[in-house]
């Protein structure tokens, strides 16, 4: 089968990307298979009356694309807004809090389920692929790629675009695509090994190995503020969720297992001696102490005690936390061949927080130059032009996202020696400057 | 290679190189193969001795190539004419009719090199490439709007037979090509042509919409051609005679059709731009290339036009083509873009229109492609 686009993956990047692509004008007519293992997801008629534990916070940036493809109105009754953030360590003192009223915004994030985000996407693919009669848009799900024939990477393939690329189908069947995208994923993503674009490793400083664990829970009260505290072993997160909260906490493999063998009850109470362990409430910064009331901030800023987690709801999940291996690094492209979410950069510690914001404005940001290429008439699948319209920005971008919060967690978690200062320093400059708050808040909003 | 386009520069005939006027650091990376490739065959001597291994390796080929093809020897023996885009009324005629023999593989392969040059969005054709889509979009808008089509349509040009004049390496054929259009690129280097189509069947969404010819635009004139629009980009500040290539582009356009041309304006800042900037600061080009003189203003190419074509006489009969659209294209030194805009000064873009024949409807979408 001959076709422009081939996405492999049908996850939130690769069916954001055929969405985007499917409901751009100029893009519509362009022939787009979309291959996935998994089968179609469906919304369900009726939601469950609880969460499913994988969850992700959606910042507005990522809202405004599921409302351009016509799939935020399926979603809207299942999120959850996040009015306020709240960071701390467990060590130092000092805390961030941030509400969305100081950047003129009504909501930082909303957050979602990712089996639903993933069905409403399917649904808006489904309608596009018949209201195209075959044409446009090919679902091929489930179907599983063999193995692909990519153009070579040389210099001169680079200037000319090359041969097109093949995808083998298991069971028969290749595509002829003129641009692969891998969608596929931060675990063993296929193209990017097809493509033989390498992982640099861990980056510095990070875990080696990290595992999250995520649970539903219930809270003692309704929160609209997503809690973040860094312990030592790792980020524990507590988020607004439909008709409850999330929990999510990375931690070594072991504990993770530990924690999710544990009996409801159990898991509730460590999860809350986790967030009040001492210091609790975390002592004034120096800074701000020192300097009095001139440096407190709006009672808006001021430490807020979270709700206790009284039950644990359903089945705790875990999930490998795979170390960003590109981040501002790696490469996103090779001719004719273009990688976007966790496929391009992995998924971060803060996946759960920043993970898919990412990726969507990856699926953005390649749909866009994929819109210009067929505006100006240029080779989708031009290894120039994927390099500057997708890979140079998003590297960008994502590179400073990541970098952000892997500076946030060194600065949170504790570590020894005279560094440890250092972090409730920086903490205390960042809380005692609303401005370089409030950049960082719009960073994270909308620059992803 | 740099070094070797100087050292090539320096053996030009200087009457030649007082003919090859007005170049603009864009047209002068358009114009450096163009000076090379005659020179590149042929005579060869001393020329070999200044290039690389490779391209002595390429250019003992390319002399074992010509002795094969004997009867195309005598054209490519004029770097002169051969030399010249569009080569309106240089009396190039006397060269006879250029070869229009297929390319073999072999052939294309010793094309390689150059068509990296081409195609190489860093190399010497950078500013090219840098505005390659202000150009399109242009192109896009004007043609849409010229021939009622719908601008947002990933294929608005479908139907529609183009003439892209001077086309070098199919830059420019090709995306108007991937917009639907049936595209005939002319050019009277052959290595320009010999790229172009060695690049265009890397893509097979291109065949059958997309052909190439080593001629002039007065061969097609002479053959009667005639196409619904005419581009010429970057090609008319290059021409001997202004007013026999106007009339050359209206004979080529059929009434109710198109011609469009990008160029380069004569004010202070395109001096100082091309010709002192690219010229004496950067060295982009040898000094003295530049002849700011014979760069053509909006005005004076508006009022040429509708002279050239005005009495009826034109060829491709209807009125006479009248500016219909012109825009500037602007570069941010921060950004490092190009993009359409109002500043006419230095890069502007225009549409001609002709009135009569099928007006604005033009080629339909169901047209037939040409034979």
């Amino acid at each position: 089968m001959e076709v422009d686009v081939a996405i492999l993956g049908a996850g939130p990047a690769g069916s954001a990307l055929a969405a985007l692509l499917s409901c751009n004008p100029l893009t519509k007519s362009l022939r787009i298979a979309l291959v996935d293992t998994c089968h179609p997801a469906a919304v369900p008629s009726e939601l469950p009356p609880h969460s499913d534990p994988r969850v992700s916070a959606l910042s507005p940036a990522s809202i405004e694309l599921l409302r351009t493809v016509g799939a935020w109105r399926a979603l809207a009754p299942a999120a959850a807004p996040v009015c306020d953030v709240q960071v701390w360590g467990s060590g130092g003192s000092g805390h961030v809090r941030c509400s969305a009223a100081s950047v003129g915004s009504s909501v930082v994030a909303c957050v979602l389920e990712t089996q639903l985000l993933v069905a409403a996407l399917q649904r808006r693919l489904r309608a596009a692929a018949a209201a195209g009669g075959g044409n446009g848009l090919r679902l091929l799900l489930p179907a599983a790629p063999a193995g692909a024939e990519l153009p070579p990477y040389s210099p001169q393939a680079q200037l000319e675009g090359g041969p097109l690329t093949r995808v083998r189908l298991e069971g028969g069947g290749t595509l002829q695509a003129r641009l692969l995208v891998g969608a596929d994923g931060a675990c063993g993503s296929l193209v990017r090994r097809w493509a033989q674009i390498r992982t640099l490793g861990p980056g510095p400083g990070s875990q080696a190995e990290a595992v999250e664990l995520a649970a539903t829970v219930a809270t003692a009260w309704p929160l609209q503020t997503a809690f973040q505290r860094f312990l030592p072993t790792g980020p524990l997160t507590l988020l607004p969720a439909r008709n409850g909260a999330a929990v999510q906490w990375g931690c070594p493999p072991q504990m993770a297992h530990h924690l999710a063998g544990l009996p409801p009850h159990e898991l509730a109470s460590a999860i809350n001696d986790a967030l009040r362990a001492p210091p609790h409430p975390p002592a004034a910064a120096p800074l701000t102490s020192l300097l009095g009331g001139f440096f407190e901030g709006p009672r808006s800023s001021r430490f807020v005690e979270p709700p206790a987690v009284v039950d644990v709801i359903g089945a705790p999940v875990t999930r490998r936390l795979v170390e960003q291996h590109a981040g501002g690094l790696g490469r996103y492209v090779r001719p004719r061949v273009a990688l976007i979410g966790g496929a391009a950069h992995a998924a971060h510690p803060l996946a759960g927080l920043a993970g898919h914001n990412l990726s969507l404005a990856d699926a953005k940001a390649l749909a866009k130059a994929i819109a210009t290429a067929v505006e100006a008439g240029q080779d989708i699948g031009s290894a120039a032009l994927l390099e500057e319209r997708h890979e140079r920005p998003r590297r960008r971008t994502n590179g400073a996202m990541l970098a952000a919060a892997d500076s946030l967690r060194r600065l949170l978690q504790p570590q020894a020696g005279p560094l440890s200062s250092l972090g409730s320093l920086g903490l205390d400059v960042m809380s005692a400057l609303p401005a370089a708050k409030q950049t960082l808040m719009r960073l994270a909003m909308h620059g992803a | 290679m740099a070094a070797s386009l100087r050292s090539a520069l320096g053996r030009l005939p200087a009457a030649w190189r007082a003919q090859e006027t007005a170049l603009s650091p864009v047209a002068c990376a358009m114009e450096l193969p163009r000076i090379l490739l005659p020179f590149g065959r042929g005579h060869s001597t001393d020329a070999a001795a200044a290039r690389g291994p490779r391209q002595q390796q390429d250019a003992q080929q390319q002399q074992d190539a010509q002795q094969q093809q004997h009867p195309q020897d005598q054209q490519r023996q004029q770097p002169a004419a051969a030399g010249q885009p569009g080569a309106a009324g240089a009396g190039s005629q006397q060269a006879g009719p250029p070869p229009h023999s297929t390319v073999s593989a072999a052939e294309a392969a010793k094309f390689a090199p150059l068509a990296r040059e081409w195609w190489d969005p860093k190399g010497p054709f950078a500013p090219l490439h840098a505005m390659h889509p202000a150009r399109c979009g242009f192109l896009r808008a004007a043609l849409c709007s010229a021939f009622g089509r719908r601008p947002g349509a990933a294929a608005p040009l479908a139907g529609l037979r183009l003439l892209d004049v001077g086309c070098g390496g199919g830059l420019l054929a090709e995306s108007l090509a991937r917009m639907g259009a049936h595209v005939t690129g002319i050019d009277v280097n052959q290595g320009g042509i010999a790229t172009a189509e060695a690049h265009a069947r890397l893509d097979p969404a291109l065949a059958g919409r997309l052909a190439y010819r080593t001629a002039t635009a007065e061969q097609l004139v002479a053959e009667g051609a005639l196409f619904d629009a005419v581009v010429a980009s970057e090609v008319i500040e290059h021409v001997a005679s202004l007013p026999a290539f106007c009339a050359a582009l209206d004979a080529l356009t059929r009434p109710g059709g198109a011609v469009a041309i990008s160029t380069l304006n004569r004010t202070p800042r395109s001096y100082a731009l091309a010709v002192l900037a690219a010229e004496r600061l950067l060295r982009w080009v040898p000094a003295g290339t530049h002849d700011w003189d014979k760069f053509i203003t909006p005005e004076e190419l508006a009022m040429q036009m509708e002279e050239s074509t005005g009495e009826g006489g034109g060829g491709g009969g209807g009125g006479p083509l009248r500016l219909s659209l012109l825009a500037g294209i602007e570069y941010s030194p921060i950004s490092g873009e190009w993009s359409l805009g109002r500043d006419i000064a230095v890069n502007y873009i225009a549409l001609f229109t002709k009135p009569g024949g099928e007006g604005a409807v033009g080629g339909s979408a169901s047209s037939t492609p040409p034979a």
